[in-house]
């Protein structure tokens, strides 16, 4: 045997390693001897490369049979009631899964990601579109903007902001401006979005602060003493929720700055359903009629399917509320356009995630019943049948199953364009022209 | 769990035919299995390794097909050896028969040459 013949010899004996030891036990060495044979008479590199595909997609196919054989042949008979059976079926679950770590890291991926990606955007729509400003009345809150010399909306020049204040006209006028500002946090330069406005902030937004006291009138003097309302969602995420933060001195821009409250807490608004389509295999009827075969009883199987389906999409679940709170993180460190900069709180809601959480459970048992249904309606010798007449359904599902995957993909990713596009078409709105003319 | 009878139209999936198929001849190991249906399609069919053992596990839980004695002596031990059943023999005419009717139906439409 030459080097190279050794060589691929050894990656084939490693690929079988994905089978169930049962079947490696009784087969290993003659599918090796198949193999070997394949192998010498590939003499072209391209005999290679179809050899070898060919045998990735063998293994492939079979390997999701037999991952399913395996864990029936182990799984004892239903024994005891209630909660003794859960917890059998919770650890025959785990330990599938554990035995095929690939394609439960696979899965849980996938549901990550969907999740992830969904929770994330919901977040946003919410917090950005859905909910409104921050304020107590929004619809009673008007922005006011001067044309630059260009005839672009601009900003007011902070004596105009006094004359519009002086005039009565409005219940209550504030300024804001926002900027970058560089934090001095021991030592350390971190980069936070900063919000200049005026004591009449609170007024307008009709809020109270969480801790401490809001500006006052004191504070809004020119060359005044440098105060600060720290955000809710920056007091949690940057001061670990500390209250003695209120009193002491840090360093923006070189410069010192008191604390002196915590920003108010926003109200809840409306909240949007979350839409979380998630999907899990569905089997197909071959497999599971083998598993029947083989003595498991039905109703076992069917509550091994669901355990299965359960745990991954639980675990897809978490991995994708951590991703979501990861990506939100990194866009909340992110500077974003007013109105949205310093009041902008990203945590992921309450709300959301029970929407979330619960839509993973409930497509863990809908995505497990498809199969565990089927397991009471099959003959093994139906499927050894051809899928295309017989089992129709089964083909029918997996299409079905693939189908849904990528609905769910291409649906994360349609969401994800619809917010940027809204995102920007909000800020476009800002730019309106509202037909008023001030004098 | 016997095969069943009721359904002798149903089309048999292709590789189940085709083991079937080479172990109407006598009995084989799979390796020869493999290299029979090879060499009976011409090479066209190539059973893979996975394909071929999972169908063999299914088809002897199916009654298709039994383990048998390696029919020559000095013959390796490790290689188990298949033989057809009753049913799998039944199997493998009803699906013969089928394709003999559809492959009929093709050459009286004269879509492919030779005896109709």
């Amino acid at each position: 045997m030459t080097r190279s013949a050794r060589a691929q010899h050894r990656l084939f004996r490693l690929i079988l390693r994905v089978y169930p030891p049962w079947f490696r036990q009784a087969h290993a060495e003659e599918m090796e001897d198949l193999f070997l044979t394949r192998l010498d008479r590939a003499r072209s590199a391209r005999a290679l490369a179809t050899l070898w595909m060919r045998v990735l997609r063998d293994t492939a196919s079979t390997m999701v049979a037999f991952r399913r054989l395996a864990a029936c042949r182990q799984h004892p008979h239903a024994s005891g009631k209630g909660h003794t059976m859960f917890w059998q079926d919770l650890r025959h679950g785990l330990r599938l899964l554990a035995r095929s770590p690939l394609f439960t890291a696979g899965v849980v991926t996938l549901l990550a990601i969907g999740i992830g990606a969904n929770v994330a955007v919901f977040t946003l729509v919410d917090r950005l579109l859905i909910r409104p400003m921050p304020y107590d009345r929004p619809d009673e809150v008007v922005r006011i903007r001067q044309d630059s010399d260009a005839g672009v909306p601009s900003s007011n020049a902070f004596p105009a902001y006094r004359d519009m204040a002086a005039l009565g006209f409005f219940q209550s006028v504030m300024a804001t401006s926002s900027a970058m500002a560089t934090w001095d946090n021991n030592a350390q330069d971190t980069d936070v979005t900063v919000e200049f406005t005026t004591s009449s902030h609170l007024d307008v937004a009709g809020l109270e602060v969480l801790r401490g006291r809001w500006f006052a009138s004191e504070h809004d003097v020119i060359g005044g003493e440098q105060v600060a309302v720290v955000s809710a969602a920056a007091w949690r995420s940057r001061f670990q929720a500390d209250p003695g933060v209120i009193g002491r001195t840090i360093r923006l821009n070189g410069l010192p700055v008191t604390i002196i409250g915590i920003g108010p807490e926003r109200l809840p608004g409306s909240y949007p359903p979350v839409v979380t389509l998630l999907v899990r295999g569905i089997g197909r009827s071959g497999e599971i009629a083998i598993r029947r075969a083989m003595g498991a009883g039905s109703l076992q199987v069917a509550r091994l399917y669901l355990m299965e389906s359960v745990l991954l999409s639980v675990a897809g679940g978490a991995a994708g509320i951590v991703l979501a709170h990861l990506g939100l993180a990194a866009i909340g460190l992110a500077p974003l356009p007013s109105p949205f900069s310093a009041t902008l709180d990203l945590a992921i809601d309450g709300r959301i995630l029970f929407f979330a959480v619960g839509l993973t459970m409930a497509t863990g048992v809908l995505f497990g019943l498809a199969p565990a249904l089927r397991t009471f309606r099959t003959n093994v010798a139906d499927d050894l049948r051809d899928d295309s007449r017989t089992a129709s359904l089964g083909r029918g599902m997996l299409r079905l199953r693939n189908g849904l995957v990528v609905l769910q993909v291409a649906g994360s990713f349609l969401l994800i364009l619809v917010t940027g596009l809204q995102t920007r078409s909000l800020m476009t709105m800002q730019r309106t022209d509202p037909g008023v003319e001030a004098d | 769990m016997g095969f069943r009878p009721s359904q002798p139209s149903a089309p048999l999936r292709p590789p189940v035919f085709h083991i079937l198929l080479a172990l109407s001849a006598g009995d084989l190991h799979g390796l020869g299995i493999a290299e029979e249906v090879e060499r009976a399609s011409g090479g066209s069919v190539e059973l893979g390794p996975g394909t071929l053992y999972r169908s063999l596990a299914e088809m002897t839980e199916a009654g298709l097909i039994r383990s048998a004695r390696a029919p020559e002596k000095g013959a390796d031990p490790r290689r188990k050896h298949y033989s057809l059943t009753a049913a799998g023999r039944t199997a493998v005419t009803a699906e013969a028969r089928r394709l003999q009717q559809l492959v009929g139906a093709a050459l009286a439409r004269k879509v492919i040459k030779g005896r109709a």
